[in-house]
C-alpha cells in the first residue's frame, strides 16, 4: 500500500464505514437490554427475551420493508464497487484481477450480481431489527432515499471503473459520501430508538 | 383489539381518515403490500350523500376495489327499484334521499317499516334475493363483514375482531344510520363485539344552518335508541365525546379535534402488550369487562338494567367517557397522567381543558378501564386512579402496552360516570348537566316545531300520523323526555329506559292507524251530510229568502 496518504485515507474511510455499521449493531443490542430491564422493573411475573421481542414487534409496512431489504442488499454491492472495482485501493483484490469477467461487456453487472449474493443473505435477517422500533413516518420517508444514495455511489464507482487507469478523486469522494450517508440513515432508526429509551 | 372502524357520515369519515393514516412510506403511488394503519385496523366510510364522496380524494369506491373505501348506503338500490317505489308510495320515504335529510326519525322510520311490513319484505326479497333490508344488508355483507374474522376470507390473522362505529350525534347520515346498522349487524351476529363512538354535536347553529334544537333532537333520538337496546339487541357500549368540549379546547379547528380523538384512542389500539399479556385486550375480553355487573344486587351496581314489566330483566349498554393524557416519556409519573386525564380533584370546569372528552364527574364512575403506553407498574396505576376516583381496586382494570417512544400516555375509560345524587343536573361539568341541556333543547324544539317535524317532508298520511303519535302522543317521545329530565334531577340511572318505536307494535299499529283514518273518513262524510241538510233547511225558510233578496238588491 502507498503510505503517502492516498490508500491509507481510503482504508481509514472503510474502517469508519464498518464502525458505523458495528455501532448500529451495538446500539440495537443495548436498546433491547434497556427495554428488557425497564419491563423487568415494572413487571411482577417472569418472562423471557423471546416473549418480550414478540411483544415489541410492530409492523412497519411493506413499502418500508422492501426499501430496507433493497438497501441492505445494495450496501454490500456499493461497498464492493467502491473498494474492489479498481486496483487503486486493493491492488491484489479487485475486479480487474479476473480478466475473464473484466473483458466481458456485462462484466460490471456480473461483478455486481456476485456482490449482491452476500448482500441478499444479510438483507434476509438484518432488516427485521426495525420491527422493534417505533419509527416515525417522517423518518421512514427519509429512509426511502437510501436506495437512491446507494445507486448514486454505485454509479460513481462504475464511472471510476470505466475511466481506469485514469482516476478522479472527486467521484471517489462523492461515491463514499453517498455510501456513508446511506449507512448513517440505515442505522438512524436504531440510534433514535436507543436515545429515546436511554432518556427514560 | 383490532377493530374494523366504520365511519358513518361526514364526521365519521373525517375521523376515520385519522385512524386509517398509512404508517408506511409513500412511494409515489406504489404499494407493495396492504395498506397499513395504526394497530392494523381496517376501515370503511359509509355515506348516503354521493356529493360528499365526490368532494374528496382520500377514499375510493369500494365497488371499484379501492382502499381506503367508501360505500354509498343505497348504492345497490336502482332509480326504478320496486322496493323504493313501494316505500315512497305507501309511506313517503325515499330510500335514496341524499343525507336522508339529516333527520334521525327519517331513517328510524324507514328501518322500522322494513322490520314489520310483510308486503315490503316480499317486494324486497323478490328484488334483492338474499336481503330483506337493501340498505343494512348491503352495507354489512359488502362493506363491513369482509374485513372481520367472521368473513369467509382465508386471511384470518389480519382480520378484525370487532367493529367500532364512529358517527356524529346530531348530524345527518351518521345520526340516522348508527342505530339501524348496529341493530342489523347484531341481528346477524349475536355476540360479535360492536362498539360505537358517538360525537355529540356542539352548541349553536351549524354550517348547514341546522339549529341547535334540531341537532340536539337528532342526537337524543340516536342516543336514546342506542342505549335502550338491551344486551343482544344492539351495541355493547357507547363511547361519548362532546364536540363542544373539543371546540373550546381547539378553537373550532375540526382537524385538530379529529386528531385529538384519534390520539386519545391509540392506547386502546396499540398491539404491543406487555409480555405475557398478549390476549389481555382482545375484543371479546374487553366486551365481557364492559358488560360485567359489579356483583352487588342492589340498584347501584353499575350496569343499567331494564325491566320490561313482564318480569324480564335485561342489561342496557353502558356509556364510556374517554379521558386522555400524554407526557414526555422520561417523566414516568403515572399520578400526573391520571390527573391530566381526569382533571384535579373537585374540579369539573372548564370543560375540555383537561383530558375528559365529555363532561363528567370521574368519582361517579362505577368501573374504570385504563390503557397505558409506557413503563408502569400495575399497582402504581391502580393506586393513582383509586386516589382520584375513590373506586376499589377490583373495579379498576389496567391494560399496559409497552413504551419506547418519545412519549407515554394514558387512556382512562369511565363507565357510567353519572347518577346517585339529586340535583347534579345543575352542577356544570357533570354528565347529567350536559344531558339535561340537550334533552331540554330537544323538548323545546319538539314543542315549537310541529310543522317542521311533521309537515316538511312528503310523508303520507299514515306516516304523519305515526310520527305524530311517536313525538306527541301519550307516552310518546315528548312525554318520555320529560321523564328523562326527572330521572336526571333525581339522580336515577339509567336515564333512557323504554324503547320507543315510530310504528308502535308494527302491523297492529299500522292497522289501527288505517282504521282510524277510515273512521275519520266516515265521520267526515256524516258531517258533510249534516251540513248540507242544515243549509237546505235554512234556504227553504221564507224569512231567510227575503233577507237574502234584500242583501242582493242593496
Amino acid at each position: 500500500m502507498n503510505l503517502l496518504g492516498h490508500d491509507i485515507f481510503e482504508a481509514y474511510m472503510l474502517i469508519c464505514l464498518v464502525a458505523i455499521l458495528i455501532l448500529g449493531g451495538a446500539l440495537h443490542v443495548m436498546y433491547l437490554k434497556m427495554i428488557e430491564s425497564m419491563v423487568k422493573r415494572t413487571e411482577e411475573s417472569d418472562f423471557n427475551l423471546e416473549d418480550l421481542m414478540r411483544s415489541m414487534h410492530i409492523s412497519q409496512g411493506s413499502n418500508f420493508n422492501i426499501m430496507m431489504i433493497l438497501s441492505w442488499s445494495l450496501l454490500l454491492v456499493a461497498l464492493a464497487f467502491l473498494y474492489l472495482l479498481t486496483p487503486s485501493i486493493f491492488p491484489e483484490w479487485n475486479y480487474f484481477k479476473i480478466p475473464r469477467v473484466a473483458s466481458l461487456d456485462w462484466g460490471f453487472a456480473i461483478f455486481g450480481a456476485a456482490a449482491l449474493i452476500p448482500g441478499a443473505l444479510i438483507s434476509i435477517f438484518v432488516p427485521k431489527v426495525y420491527s422493534y422500533y417505533q419509527i416515525h413516518k417522517r423518518l421512514k420517508a427519509i429512509a426511502a432515499a437510501i436506495p437512491a444514495l446507494l445507486l448514486g455511489s454505485i454509479i460513481c464507482s462504475v464511472h471510476l471503473g470505466t475511466i481506469y487507469p485514469a482516476s478522479d478523486q472527486f467521484y471517489w469522494n462523492l461515491g463514499y459520501l453517498m455510501l456513508a450517508a446511506a449507512a448513517v440513515l440505515m442505522i438512524l432508526p436504531i440510534s433514535i430508538g436507543f436515545l429515546e429509551a436511554w432518556r427514560q | 383489539m383490532r377493530p374494523c372502524i366504520v365511519g358513518i357520515g361526514g364526521a365519521g369519515g373525517n375521523i376515520l381518515r385519522q385512524f386509517l393514516q398509512s404508517q408506511d412510506i409513500n412511494l409515489m403511488g406504489l404499494q407493495f403490500g396492504r395498506h397499513l394503519a395504526y394497530g392494523g385496523v381496517k376501515g370503511l366510510w359509509l355515506e348516503s350523500a354521493t356529493q360528499d364522496t365526490q368532494r374528496q380524494n382520500y377514499y375510493g369506491s369500494l365497488v371499484q376495489g379501492r382502499y381506503p373505501p367508501f360505500l354509498i348506503c343505497h348504492g345497490n338500490v336502482s332509480e326504478g327499484s320496486d322496493t323504493r317505489r313501494y316505500l315512497s308510495d305507501t309511506y313517503g320515504f325515499d330510500l335514496k334521499a341524499p343525507g336522508f335529510d339529516r333527520r334521525a326519525e327519517y331513517l328510524k322510520g324507514i328501518f322500522e317499516v322494513f322490520e314489520f311490513d310483510p308486503k315490503l319484505k316480499e317486494v324486497c326479497l323478490e328484488e334483492f334475493k338474499s336481503n330483506d333490508n337493501p340498505l343494512s344488508g348491503y352495507m354489512w355483507q359488502v362493506g363491513i363483514r369482509p374485513h372481520t374474522i367472521i368473513s369467509t376470507s382465508s386471511a384470518r390473522s389480519k382480520l378484525c375482531d370487532s367493529i367500532l362505529f364512529i358517527a356524529s350525534l346530531g348530524g345527518g347520515t351518521g345520526t340516522g344510520f348508527i342505530n339501524p346498522i348496529t341493530s342489523y349487524v347484531r341481528s346477524e351476529e349475536p355476540i360479535f363485539p360492536i362498539f360505537a363512538l358517538g360525537i355529540l354535536t356542539e352548541k349553536g347553529t351549524d354550517k348547514r344552518k341546522a339549529t341547535e334544537g334540531q341537532r340536539d333532537l337528532g342526537a337524543v333520538i340516536a342516543m336514546y335508541d342506542l342505549l335502550t337496546k338491551a344486551s343482544g339487541e344492539g351495541i355493547d357500549v357507547l363511547i361519548l365525546v362532546d364536540n363542544q368540549a373539543l371546540v373550546q379546547r381547539f378553537g373550532g379547528n375540526y382537524t385538530s379535534m379529529d386528531v385529538c380523538i384519534y390520539n386519545s384512542l391509540k392506547p386502546l389500539l396499540d398491539l404491543r402488550n406487555y409480555p405475557g399479556d398478549l390476549l389481555q385486550d382482545d375484543s371479546q375480553g374487553i366486551r365481557r369487562v364492559i358488560w360485567e355487573v359489579n356483583g352487588e344486587n342492589n340498584g347501584s351496581n353499575g350496569i343499567s338494567r331494564r325491566n320490561d314489566g313482564a318480569g324480564n330483566e335485561g342489561l342496557l349498554p353502558p356509556i364510556l367517557v374517554p379521558c386522555y393524557c400524554i407526557q414526555a416519556a422520561h417523566e414516568g409519573d403515572e399520578l400526573k397522567l391520571v390527573e391530566g386525564a381526569l382533571g384535579k380533584r373537585g374540579s369539573l370546569l372548564p370543560a375540555g381543558k383537561d383530558g375528559r372528552l365529555f363532561p363528567c364527574d370521574p368519582t361517579k364512575a362505577d368501573r374504570v378501564l385504563v390503557f397505558t403506553r409506557g413503563f408502569f407498574r400495575t399497582e402504581d396505576i391502580k393506586e393513582a386512579v383509586q386516589n382520584r376516583t375513590g373506586l376499589s381496586e377490583n373495579k379498576i382494570m389496567v391494560y399496559r402496552k409497552l413504551g419506547g417512544g418519545k412519549v407515554e400516555d394514558m387512556l382512562i375509560l369511565l363507565r357510567n360516570p353519572y347518577g346517585g345524587s339529586i340535583g347534579e343536573h345543575k352542577r356544570p361539568g357533570t354528565l347529567e348537566w350536559r344531558l339535561h341541556d340537550i334533552i331540554s333543547e330537544s323538548i323545546n324544539y319538539i314543542e315549537n316545531n310541529e310543522m317542521n317535524i311533521l309537515g316538511f317532508q312528503s310523508y303520507k298520511e299514515i306516516t304523519k300520523e305515526m310520527l305524530r303519535k311517536y313525538f306527541y302522543g301519550k307516552d310518546g317521545l315528548q312525554d318520555e323526555l320529560y321523564d328523562c329530565l326527572e330521572r336526571l334531577k333525581e339522580g336515577e340511572a339509567p336515564v333512557f329506559t323504554r324503547p320507543l318505536r315510530i310504528f308502535g307494535n308494527g302491523m297492529n299499529a299500522l292497522r289501527n292507524c288505517h282504521e282510524e283514518q277510515q273512521m275519520a273518513a266516515s265521520d267526515r262524510a256524516s258531517l258533510r251530510k249534516m251540513v248540507k241538510e242544515e243549509l237546505r233547511e235554512i234556504f227553504n225558510d221564507q224569512d231567510c229568502r227575503r233577507r237574502i233578496r234584500e242583501i242582493l238588491q242593496s
